[in-house]
């Protein structure tokens, strides 16, 4: 593979993480505009770990979604009360505030007699532990693809547990998830921090790629990008996301006469695509009839077998 | 500054008012008719009133196309859906007037050379006194719109209850439309000031104006006028204060950080009272 | 004792009194109706009941624990279910899943039990799903989204949803509002199988010979009070009822 379909690929993969975020938050009711704060958060604090610290990336990767999980979490208790578009707006303003924060913060440490750590708008830099551990891009594609392979098995079993069928119920409707005995604001919070912790993955691996962050790749350009696909790709399954991201900086930047008017493109798709499929590509609706037709044919199957 | 962003809120809130819906291209269109303004400027060398026509034009073409794009087309109930189209609406603008202008930044004819006035202690810009007389001047022909005339009454009546209008014969489709185009022209006449008295203009200015409208009219409280011009001066002033005692980033800071802690103290914004309540109702039907 | 027992219950709405000091008590095991003409408080009553608003007067108990003021996730896990009168099914999830969901937090689930995603427990609890499709006369529909479901079948499913939680007091908000004649029969027959093994319900309807049919009890409500209270045979010839269902002839000449 050549080194550019490697990073649209890794870029997939990347984006991914933060898509699953916003999605797991869709099922639950909750439209956010922030999920590049815990984006970035992740790419931060596992960039700090890295290479201020000397951590491992393997170390610093679950460290920065308990970090940025338990961010989000408090987020997510703070806003429990603001529903729809207020809570949109509230994250959106903690994003922001998060993303300015990092442009007026410098902390530096000497490392190697060289400064490293956060710099106000000139980012983070010096992330070397991928480059001195002797890693490839290849290597990270592998890394990236393993991760979001065990998260998305874990979105299936979710889906499949009871606790899926929560989630979905408190964002379809509140009062009645509440009336079932479901303790609706745990719920939330709960959700609210895997979500971030989610995020968190996308962003520590996009740090030790790139090896350089700045806090304006964390606006909200990437926070609304990472709704819009869930909402393409569809909120029937884990799946939709990930479809959406494909579509969008899979489709679009390997086609060539759209480079340039990229985002003309992708915006007229989304918005004509909204129209036609409130809900998505991968619909409940869609899904539903995929899944009772393959079980019908195994039903059939079996039962075929059976009479023989 | 404040008297802009109460103008932008004013804007915001009359959409929201309708609609229910949140439209994140209401800076981007106004952005559009910016550079509308802006070229005429350059090109015909063109008066004050002429780039203040263009501008209001600009704006109102693009809101016109946001409106069918994203609101007209899409079913009532998909307010998600709505907000997410005004957003990839938003990238086509933006991206739109970067190949149309591909200059970083663009000059923007000044309202005219003033001096400073001097107030005892206070100076202010006699530019941000015109940009304050004409917004209260803007207002009070909006309230006369509102509550004197037949299209003021339709509106109303679409943003009690959209249901019911229809049943009572209000054109819902067009009083909303209608509603959208008062909101861009609205819009327009703030990008206008606000650039006038910044005279350089960028793409970017749409995230701006939508992010400064949107702070100031959540501040204010949703679907309120009187909240919209409030949660405006607010704004205002708590930026400069922050601008001046701490510097430029702070000042950004300041502006998000205020909108976060407003929403979970104060969640209704400035004005709230019943009619925040009854939002907050609406809110929790969709 | 009485399994629900209300005293001096109220609750405004500014300047609304929605309901005004209302006593009641319901028994275990019987089948209770709440009328009323529109507006008069009863889904008011319901709600306070089920936690969705907490009482602004008066005392609650449930099995003798009070529970005015309790969330509505609390009092759900007590025992108590209903059905709601505008239908608030999940649309866009199959009739299954709209109940298999409402299993959830019966007594006696814990976290485990919300993670399994296969097991003997969870098979036994599907298995208990589709019998009560079956019950209910769903089970053809089994797949169908909630949404797309007609009318009547959507009020069937609101009870196999509410009763999947088997709960001690069952409340039902108009089960066969909008039916035809032949549809309230067939609900009536649903609501008496229900009750059969001594579960405890409380019906609101319109229709009297549904409520004169089931109820062994019945309470009446006019702007938000009491009127009137007992069996269906005493209550319906009670001429102050009359008088509210027949109109208020004194006042409109």
């Amino acid at each position: 593979m050549d080194d550019h379909v490697i990073t649209v690929l890794n870029n997939i993969g990347g984006f991914s993480f933060i898509a699953l975020s916003a999605y797991l938050l869709l099922l639950s009711g909750e439209i956010s505009f922030g999920q590049q704060a815990f984006y970035g958060i992740g790419a931060y604090a596992s960039g700090m770990m890295t290479a201020m610290f000397g951590l491992s990336f393997w170390l610093a990767l679950p460290l920065a979604m308990i970090v940025s999980g338990l961010a989000a979490a408090a987020v997510g208790g703070l806003t429990l009360r603001l529903r729809g578009l207020y809570f949109a707006i509230a994250t959106l303003a903690f994003a922001e505030t998060v993303r300015l924060i990092l442009v007026a913060t410098t902390w530096q440490v000497e490392v190697d007699g060289e400064p490293v750590g956060p710099n106000g708008s000139e980012g983070l830099g010096n992330i070397r532990w991928g480059f001195d551990n002797e890693y490839e891009p290849v290597d990270f594609l592998w890394m990236i693809y393993g991760t979001l392979g065990i998260v998305l098995l874990l979105f299936f079993l979710m889906e499949r547990s009871r606790l899926g069928s929560i989630i979905r119920t408190i964002g379809a409707d509140r009062l009645l998830a509440e009336t079932q005995g479901i303790a609706v604001t745990r719920y939330k919070i709960l959700v609210a921090g895997l979500a971030g912790a989610l995020a968190a993955i996308g962003g520590a691996f996009y740090a030790h790629i790139q090896t350089t962050v700045y806090p304006e790749n964390f606006d909200v350009m990437l926070g609304v990008h990472s709704l819009a696909y869930g909402l393409i790709g569809g909120l029937g399954t884990a799946v939709g996301p990930i479809l959406g991201v494909l579509l969008d900086v899979g489709f679009l930047e390997a086609v060539e006469w759209i480079q340039g008017y990229r985002m003309i493109v992708f915006g007229g798709l989304v918005a004509v695509l909204l129209i036609f499929m409130p809900r998505g590509i991968l619909d409940e609706r869609r899904i539903h009839r995929l899944r009772t037709a393959l079980r019908g044919r195994r039903q059939a199957r079996t039962h075929g077998a059976a009479g023989a | 500054m404040g008297s802009g962003y109460a103008l932008l809120a004013i804007g915001f809130t009359l959409i929201f008012g309708v609609l229910r819906r949140l439209n994140l291209s209401y800076g981007p269109s106004i952005m559009v008719g910016v550079f509308f303004g802006t070229f005429l400027f350059l090109q015909f060398q063109a008066g004050w009133y002429a780039v203040l026509l263009a501008t209001v034009l600009g704006a109102v073409i693009a809101g016109a196309y946001v409106e069918r794009m994203c609101f007209w087309a899409i079913k009532k109930g998909a307010a998600v859906a709505s907000m997410v189209s005004s957003f990839a609406v938003w990238m086509q603008l933006e991206e739109a007037v970067t190949i149309a202008f591909p200059d970083r930044t663009y000059e923007f004819p000044a309202l005219g050379d003033f001096e400073l006035i001097e107030l005892g202690d206070l100076s202010v810009r006699q530019e941000h006194l015109i940009m304050l007389g004409i917004a209260a001047l803007l207002v009070f022909l909006l309230h006369l719109l509102l509550f004197r005339t037949r299209f003021g009454l339709a509106v109303r009546a679409v943003s009690e209850d959209p249901d019911a209008a229809l049943f009572m014969g209000v054109n819902t489709g067009r009083t909303i439309f209608l509603a959208f185009i008062l909101a861009s022209a609205i819009g327009g006449i703030a990008g206008y000031f606000i650039m006038a008295t910044e005279e350089v203009i960028t793409p970017k200015f749409g995230l701006q104006a939508t992010f400064k409208g949107l702070i100031a009219m959540m501040l204010g409280g949703m679907g309120s006028v009187p909240g919209a011009i409030a949660g405006g001066l607010l704004l205002g002033v708590v930026e400069k204060q922050a601008e001046w005692y701490a510097g430029a980033v702070w000042r950004d800071i300041a502006a998000f950080l205020l909108l976060f802690v407003f929403l979970i103290f104060r969640p209704g914004g400035l004005l709230a009272q019943g009619t925040a309540a009854r939002e907050l109702a609406a809110l929790r039907r969709v | 004792m009485a399994l629900l027992e209300l005293s001096g219950v109220g609750r405004r709405f500014g300047a609304v009194e929605a309901l005004d000091a209302i006593d009641l008590s319901v028994e275990e095991g019987e089948v209770f109706g709440l009328i009323g003409p529109n507006g008069s408080g009863k889904t008011t009553l319901f709600n306070v009941l089920t936690g969705v608003y907490p009482p602004s007067a008066g005392e609650i108990r449930l099995d003798g624990a009070p529970v005015g003021g309790v969330p509505p996730e609390r009092i759900a896990r007590m025992g108590l279910a209903r059905t709601f009168q505008n239908l608030r099914l999940i649309p866009h999830m199959s009739a299954f899943d709209n109940v298999w969901l409402a299993q959830h937090r019966r007594p006696g689930m814990g976290m485990r039990d919300i993670l399994a995603v296969g097991g003997r427990k969870e098979r036994a609890r599907r298995e208990e799903v589709e019998a009560l499709l079956e019950r209910t006369g769903l089970a053809g529909r089994r797949d169908t989204f909630a949404g797309d479901l007609p009318l009547p079948d959507q009020r069937r499913l609101e009870i196999a949803r509410a009763l999947v939680r088997q709960p001690r007091l069952l409340l039902l908000d108009e089960p066969a509002g909008g039916m035809t004649p032949l549809e309230t029969r067939e609900m009536a027959g649903l609501i008496r199988t229900v009750a059969a093994p001594g579960r405890t319900l409380i019906v609101i309807e319109h229709k009297m010979d549904l409520i004169s049919e089931i109820c062994d009890r019945l309470c009446v409500l006019d702007f938000g009070r009491k009127i009137a209270e007992g069996p269906p045979g005493r209550v319906l010839g009670d001429p102050k009822v009359l008088d509210v269902y027949l109109g208020r002839e004194d006042g409109d000449d």
